[in-house]
Formats: C-alpha cells, sequence, structure tokens
C-alpha cells in the first residue's frame, strides 16, 4: 500500500484487515514502495497505490513495476480523472481504479476483480 | 492538470439529503445548492458504517474530523507565513482526509488549493483558503447532526 498521507495508510489498512488481509506493507512514497520491491525479498500479491504523491508520483511507480512484473495487480486511488493519465496508464495496463472518494463496497468488488483475474 | 478555478465538484453520487433518523443531512442548504455542491457523500459514510462494527467507525469518524481540524489549523498558519509550497501540501492532506470518508464539498475546496498552489497562483490560493474554512465547518455540522462528533 502505497500512499503519503497517513491518514489514506490507516484507512487502507482497516479496511484491508476487516477484509482479513493482515500481511500489509505500507509505503509512504513510490521511492519507498521501489525500495522494497527490490529488496524486501517478501512476495508482493497486489499493490494498492494513491496517484499523487510528492517525489515518485503513483503512474511512475507502475511504470517501474511494470518493467520487472508485466502482471503485477497494481490498483491505483486517484481523485484524477485527466483524460491523457488516465490514458498513460492504461497503456501501462493498470489492473484497476479506485476514484477518491471510494466506499468500502466499491473497494471491495475492485479488489475481489483484480484478484480473481490472478 | 490541475485547476486554478473552481468547478463544480465531480461526481460522487449525492445521498438522498436525509440521515438514517430522517432529518435532512444539510439542514439550511436548498436542495438544489446541495446538488451543486454536497457537503457530505452519504453514500460513502453509509458504506463505511456498514462496513465497520460501530466502535471502530465511531472511531473513524472522530479521528476524520480531528485530523482535519488540525489540517485545517496548521494550514491557516501557512496561509498567514504565505507559505504556499506549504498550503500546497497540506491542501493535498486535506483533500485525501476528507474525501477518504465522503466530506466532498472540502475535498473539492483542496483540490482547487492544491492545484492553485501548484501552478504558483499565490494571490488565487491565499484568496481561496478561507473557504476551507467554511466548507469545513458545514461538513463538521453535518456530521455532528448525523453522529454527534462535537
Amino acid at each position: 500500500m502505497v500512499d503519503d498521507t497517513s491518514h489514506a495508510r490507516e484507512l487502507t489498512l482497516l479496511f484491508l484487515t476487516r477484509l482479513g488481509v493482515h500481511q500489509v506493507h505500507a509505503a509512504a512514497d513510490g521511492r519507498e514502495a521501489q525500495e522494497f520491491l527490490e529488496f524486501s525479498g517478501d512476495r508482493i500479491d497486489l499493490i494498492i497505490c494513491d496517484w499523487q504523491m510528492p517525489g515518485m508520483t503513483g503512474l511512475e511507480l507502475l511504470q517501474k513495476v511494470r518493467a520487472n512484473d508485466p502482471d503485477m495487480p497494481f490498483i491505483m486511488v486517484t481523485g484524477n480523472t485527466d483524460v491523457d493519465a488516465v490514458k498513460a496508464a492504461g497503456e501501462l495496463s493498470v489492473s484497476a481504479y479506485i476514484r477518491k472518494p471510494y466506499s468500502p463496497r466499491q473497494f471491495e468488488e475492485k479488489l475481489m476483480a483484480v484478484l480473481d483475474k490472478v | 492538470m490541475g485547476r486554478a478555478k473552481r468547478p463544480t465538484p465531480p461526481g460522487p453520487p449525492h445521498h438522498e439529503g436525509r440521515s438514517r433518523n430522517g432529518e435532512n443531512i444539510d439542514a439550511g442548504e436548498s436542495r438544489a445548492e446541495e446538488d451543486k455542491d454536497p457537503i457530505l457523500d452519504g453514500k460513502v459514510l453509509d458504506d463505511w458504517e456498514d462496513f465497520l462494527p460501530a466502535d471502530q467507525f465511531r472511531e473513524l469518524i472522530d479521528a476524520q474530523v480531528q485530523g482535519a481540524r488540525e489540517c485545517l489549523q496548521s494550514l491557516k498558519i501557512a496561509v498567514e507565513n504565505g507559505a504556499l509550497d506549504e498550503v500546497g501540501e497540506l491542501a493535498h492532506v486535506m483533500k485525501s482526509t476528507s474525501g477518504s470518508l465522503g466530506m466532498s464539498q472540502v475535498q473539492a475546496v483542496a483540490a482547487d488549493l492544491e492545484a492553485a498552489c501548484g501552478e504558483g497562483h499565490g494571490a488565487i490560493a491565499f484568496e481561496m483558503a478561507p473557504n476551507i474554512d467554511d466548507a469545513m465547518t458545514k461538513a463538521i455540522n453535518a456530521l455532528d447532526k448525523r453522529y454527534g462528533v462535537q
């Protein structure tokens, strides 16, 4: 889970825990997430990433992830509806978008749809 | 990507304008005004309330309001200091914090403020900043009507 806002990380963690997901690594920005992906050695099943973050955006992280793992499930959380940006993420095979504000039901549906494809 | 002026806030479907106990959520606002500029996204709130145990939901709402108030206070200080970058960063946090639990109007104002800061429109941003205070007051009042948060 990658988000620069601590409140958003806590909310996503609460949501995932309630769904029974208990192994969650939280990163505060794209660079921290990238380092974790490169060096942790843990198997990652899914990345949930905020789009708009300082330093490295969600789109830039997606680019780096796709360079190494074209199939990694990657959900982009965004308030961004800019057509070009959405198109760019689509070209990088983003698995799904969640638009803020999201309800837990919407999030759960997206999450299950993405994981069903794995 | 950003916007310096405030359009009609984008899309979360507006709630029915009534809380579960039947009271008007946005009392004092006309329905037309609510539809243009919803204070709360009732559907998001209802879904979270259904999703979480009551005590966790209550904690979430309280934390939301507390976090938003603290952020607002920091934002006021940043505005007073003329710190445009800091205002932009705090607007980004407020956008995320308020939006995630359905404080739609605060989210929209914060998004516009963040965009104005990002584009370097300092004069517009500093003029716009007090709107967050107003939106936050309305949102907290609306949450108070629903859940008694004050």
